[in-house]
């Protein structure tokens, strides 16, 4: 076992390389899902207290995030 | 295309990846549970040595660096023509992804140099043309936090992705145009025995869908945050 991980005298280049790879990997699947968690309670809290009409024009307002883009796209398709 | 017009509305969207993410995630920790367990047991290389086990972390990197870019470049052609709702925001939520697989790529590369070149640094094309492609990435980032304006940023973005979608061909032939010290690729080639090959397959595939995977709660992340975006500003307005 001890034997493996030396990796014949080379531990020190192979095993870092493990850790920042899979490393970054966990880091930003980490950061990524409490980001979102903590949007969606924000996002929720401003649902919360917001009239439904401002609620329809905060969705919109999102898919129109490119100016024309809906009417542009359904007449595309 | 009529796919992607159909995807184009966000609500959809989000519907359709909270069934599918589930899966994919469960997917990508499988693939990459395997094929790390595959790695580490492969033997060793005949002429490299246990350095070459960094291959297993470097080549996938570095395919997905590029891959993502391509991918960016291409989300963003579509947004600037189609205006495609979905396609700046898949091409920003790409970003993060990509720029920590460039780095990842160059990281394990020098890791690997040291021990085989006897340098952890050359100025030689494969590498230089790598490390443009992260300046590109931090540049990309760079724009869309400069710029406050979602459409303004996603059009200057967008521009950046597709002229900086130049270097990619320049990286991947870098090794055939130039003499450089970085060997050139034997895996599609057939020149990777099995033994190596498979697990190293393996993780590539994993790389893949842990980037597909990232890519759907990004872009949750990101819609989510332009709908609090548009709250505080109707707030405001009111």
């Amino acid at each position: 076992m001890a034997e493996y991980f030396a990796m014949g005298g080379f531990a020190w280049f192979i095993w870092p390389a493990y850790v920042v790879t899979l490393g970054f990997m966990l880091g930003i699947t980490v950061s990524t899902l409490r980001g979102l968690k903590a949007d969606r309670r924000t996002l929720a809290e401003l649902e919360k207290g917001a009239p439904h009409r401002q609620r329809r024009q905060a969705a919109a307002g999102m898919t129109a995030a490119q100016a024309d883009a809906p009417q542009g796209v359904a007449r595309d398709a | 295309m009529a796919n992607l017009h159909w995807l184009a509305n966000p609500g959809r969207f989000l519907r359709i990846a909270a069934v599918v993410l589930p899966w994919l995630a469960a997917a990508t920790a499988v693939l990459l549970a395997v094929g790390l367990w595959l790695a580490l047991r492969a033997p060793q290389d005949a002429t490299q040595g246990a350095p070459a086990k960094i291959m297993y972390m470097h080549v996938p990197s570095a395919i997905l660096s590029m891959t993502i870019f391509g991918a960016m470049a291409f989300a963003s052609a579509i947004a600037l023509i189609w205006r495609h709702p979905l396609a700046d925001i898949a091409a920003k939520a790409s970003a993060a992804i990509g720029a920590g697989f460039t780095a990842s790529c160059l990281i394990t590369g020098s890791l690997w140099g040291r021990p085989s070149w006897g340098t952890f640094w050359v100025w030689d094309a494969r590498l230089t043309s790598e490390l443009i492609l992260f300046f590109i990435y931090l540049g990309y980032i760079a724009i869309w936090q400069a710029i406050e304006d979602p459409q303004r940023a996603s059009r200057a973005a967008a521009i950046v992705a597709l002229a900086g979608s130049v270097n990619l061909p320049i990286i991947h032939y870098s090794v055939v145009w130039w003499n450089t010290l970085h060997q050139p690729p034997g895996l599609m080639q057939g020149r990777t025995d099995p033994s190596m090959a498979v697990p190293l397959l393996t993780l590539m595939g994993a790389f893949f869908l842990f980037y597909v995977t990232l890519l759907l709660w990004r872009m949750e992340r990101e819609i989510v945050g332009r709908k609090i975006r548009q709250f505080r500003l109707l707030r405001a307005q009111a």
